[in-house]
């Protein structure tokens, strides 16, 4: 029995080691996918590599501009078709070799030519079809493009366009120039960071950044208040009042690139249905109960600090309705989504408000990876979901999600299923336009379109929150959801 | 014996036949769809070139053969559709800490139960049995989730005294629970009946003392269902360790098995149920062959 006892205590004394304190420790629900950045397109995975991999521009700090970064700048030709990016002198990879022109050109012909068999590169396609060269000239990379397509600029600050060393090889091994190198791997566990101490910048101060998977949301919490990890995401809007009262805790938050929306499969619910459930959905105390302060009303699907979006869209026209035989299905997925924290609850607020206005709905919960099949195929005729924004751009909300070009059945974008031509035009003449003054105003009429058509109904925009402990500062939280930690400071 | 054995080999081989058929058609059954998950920007073409790069356009009784195939010829899983990377390695990461809070809580969930159980006859009819009896059926109704919960919140938040990961106790008591409490219930009702028969009245009367009677002889003869039950209670820890290891952040395959599934990342699904089907199939036989080695009745010319 003793025996037992002891063999016990060693087989519970053998515990994983715990990190060093000086490291800066980051927790999140789920692991990334892999370390490539232009062959990512989960939050998980850019969420590390921003603090590994640097692009020719980003974002300044709370916005969706666009500034200078491995570029000194940039020079637009007159017909928009040129773009010329000089490089900044003396920067290094993490593997020690040099950035120039020739080194740079690496990241972008891969993915032009699809050189590794197994990797999508599915931004390229979406976001840099228009690209049809890139090359080097003297310290300069100059990009030739098919049309004009103003949306470029942004495009370049998404980690797709990082330019990581020529070595790069490892899916799971990211190269790039930015202030923390990649150290170790350990799925679903960490992936360890430490400083880039021949940073072009200042170097950072942390020693060493850790992004620990803790799936369950009351447990991340529960450890970031007894302190053994320093930040946190996925916060439960029930959890804020905790968060607040914690005075060893604070909250970063700043309006989010998203936007949950409630989408009419337009060929089978007719116009006078979309506008009299519109008018019938009470906005206000839906996302009071929902997000719980940690999300505003929508007013368009674009979010309201992105350059284009109409402050003064007119209210929707109430028509009546008659004839409505059976429920309206609402196809809604059980999961919270980074836009949307409580999609169930959110369904049953539409169906109540529907009730009193007189149009019955059934909500069919779906597990969220059947949920996208059902809708991308045009299975529903009611649908809550949402998107997060990508470069910060309107073209990348307004074009994406309702033009009549991906509305494809099978692989839609456009789950209204909306062909709209006067839409699709203003859509093709705003990607042409470079004038930002008149870019804006074509993006403002196309929202009109939508308030009259009602091809779907804006619900909300939900605030980007990370938990930090209260003594840590320097934390750059930006509107993307992307965290930064190159000036974080920890006592 | 050696009939025995031959018999519950050809059906633990057969077992795992069926079992992966089951495993590969129940993972495409369920809807959703892979390439979808994976892709931010569904193009027909995308999902197209997905499923050909993963065969998942073939007919299914092909991909089954080239799944078999792949497993029986080369010992391979394939590689994850998420992560690209190879399944078996993934799996050999993933395995040991899994491993080693099962066996830690089983280790726990054995004495506890035994304990219990023995304390539990010893005062069969008194308070002290109800007491017992309580206790475990407690531990038998408790959501493990909720119980995971509370411990991090008294044992780490309020009280300071342990880690919430890092550190296998917490996990492996919470796991536990359960099992030590079908345990306590198996080994209550096998000892009492022990404890009626003519040998442990001659055990007495030779004047063994009640510990020699309880644990040697009782004990002795009551170890058959509770051996069966361990077989059991292993099955179970592996399942429970999906709930705990995602409430305490411990990367073992409980927590691979919850995020494949999500991601719908089929040659991750099927080779780390496989292995968890083959090695609860393996324990149970040897529990058998345990039970069959200490129940003389069982033994067939």
């Amino acid at each position: 029995m003793k025996r037992l006892v002891f063999a016990l205590l060693l087989l519970a004394g053998c515990g994983r080691n715990p990190a060093p304190p000086a490291s800066f420790i980051f927790a999140r629900g789920a692991d990334s996918q892999k370390l490539d950045p232009a062959d990512v397109d989960d939050g998980e995975s850019i969420k590390v590599l921003v603090n590994i991999c640097e692009g020719l521009v980003r974002f300044k700090p709370h916005t969706t501009e666009p500034e200078p970064c491995l570029a000194t700048g940039w020079e637009i030709s007159s017909d928009g078709l040129t773009y010329t990016f000089p490089l900044r002198q003396g920067v290094k990879f993490h593997d020690g070799s040099q950035l120039t022109a020739k080194t740079a050109l690496f990241s972008f012909h891969r993915q032009m030519k699809k050189t590794l068999p197994d990797a999508t590169f599915a931004y390229w396609d979406a976001m840099f079809n228009v690209v049809t060269n890139v090359e080097a000239r003297g310290n300069a990379l100059v990009f030739h493009l098919r049309e004009p397509h103003a949306p470029l600029l942004a495009s370049l600050c998404i980690p797709a366009a990082s330019i990581i060393s020529p070595n790069f090889k490892d899916q799971r091994i990211p190269i790039g120039t930015g202030p923390f190198h990649f150290v170790s791997w350990t799925p679903n566990d960490r992936i360890v960071l430490e400083r880039n101490p021949d940073y072009w910048d200042t170097p950072p101060s942390l020693a060493r950044l850790t992004y620990r998977v803790i799936p369950d949301n009351a447990t991340r919490l529960i450890q970031l208040r007894t302190g053994e990890i320093q930040g946190m995401d996925g916060l439960d809007p029930n959890d804020l009042p905790v968060v607040q009262a914690d005075k060893n805790l604070q909250l970063l938050s700043t309006p989010g690139l998203n936007v949950a929306y409630l989408s009419f499969h337009c060929d089978k619910v007719p116009l006078a249905a979309r506008r009299a459930i519109a008018a019938a959905i009470r906005k206000d105390d839906l996302v009071k109960a929902v997000y719980r302060g940690a999300g505003i009303v929508a007013k368009n699907p674009l979010p309201p600090f992105i350059p284009g979006h109409n402050e003064n869209t007119p209210p929707t026209l109430k028509s009546p309705i008659s004839n409505l035989k059976s429920p309206l299905r609402l196809q809604v997925m059980t999961n919270p989504r980074p836009y949307l924290p409580n999609p169930l609850r959110a369904a049953e607020m539409i169906k109540a408000d529907c009730a009193q206005a007189g149009i019955p709905i059934e909500i069919i919960p779906n597990e969220w990876g059947a949920h996208l099949s059902r809708t991308q195929r045009g299975e529903h005729e009611l649908a809550l979901l949402g998107w997060v924004g990508d470069n910060g751009d309107a073209d990348n909300f307004l074009y994406v999600l309702l033009d009549k070009d991906t509305a494809t059945l099978g692989s839609a974008l456009n789950i209204c299923f909306w062909k709209n031509d006067k839409y699709h035009d203003l859509m093709l003449a705003a990607r042409r336009e470079t004038n930002p003054g008149k870019r804006a105003e074509l993006y403002r009429q196309s929202q009109e379109i939508i308030a009259d058509e009602v091809p779907m109904v804006p619900l909300a925009h939900a605030q980007n929150m990370i938990a930090l402990r209260a003594n840590v500062t320097g934390v750059l939280l930006q509107p993307n959801g992307d965290v930064f930690f190159h000036k974080a400071v920890t006592p | 014996m050696r009939m025995f054995l031959l018999r519950r080999a050809g059906a633990l081989v057969a077992g795992l036949f069926a079992a992966s058929l089951v495993i590969f058609l129940l993972v495409r059954l369920v809807p959703g769809d892979p390439a979808r998950l994976l892709l931010k920007n569904p193009t027909p073409q995308n999902i197209a070139a997905i499923q050909h790069r993963l065969g998942l356009d073939r007919p299914l009784p092909i991909q089954y053969l080239l799944f078999l195939k792949n497993v029986l010829g080369t010992g391979s899983f394939g590689e994850s559709i998420v992560t690209g990377r190879d399944v078996k390695a993934d799996l050999a990461q993933t395995w040991p800490a899994t491993l080693q809070l099962a066996a830690v809580a089983m280790v726990a969930a054995t004495l506890a139960g035994i304990w219990l159980g023995i304390f539990a006859a010893r005062h069969a009819g008194t308070w002290r049995d109800a007491l017992a009896s309580t206790v475990s059926l407690i531990g038998v109704s408790v959501p493990v989730f909720w119980l995971a919960l509370l411990a991090i919140l008294v044992f780490c938040l309020k009280l300071g005294w342990l880690p919430v990961s890092d550190s296998v106790i917490l996990p492996a008591a919470v796991l536990a629970t359960i099992p030590a409490a079908f345990v306590a219930r198996v080994t209550r009702t096998a000892v009492i009946e022990a404890l009626g028969q003519d040998f442990i009245r001659t055990a007495r009367a030779k004047g063994a003392s009640e510990r020699a009677v309880l644990y040697r002889h009782a004990l002795r003869a009551a170890a058959g269902p509770i051996v069966t039950m361990l077989g059991m209670e292993f099955a179970y820890l592996l399942g429970g360790a999906v709930l705990t290891e995602t409430v305490f952040a411990w990367p073992g395959i409980g927590r691979y098995i919850a995020g494949a599934v999500l991601a719908r990342d089929y040659p991750a699904i099927q080779g780390a149920l496989l292995v968890l089907v083959a090695l609860v199939m393996a324990v149970n036989f040897l529990a058998d062959v345990l039970h069959h080695w200490l129940e003389p009745r069982l033994r067939q010319p």
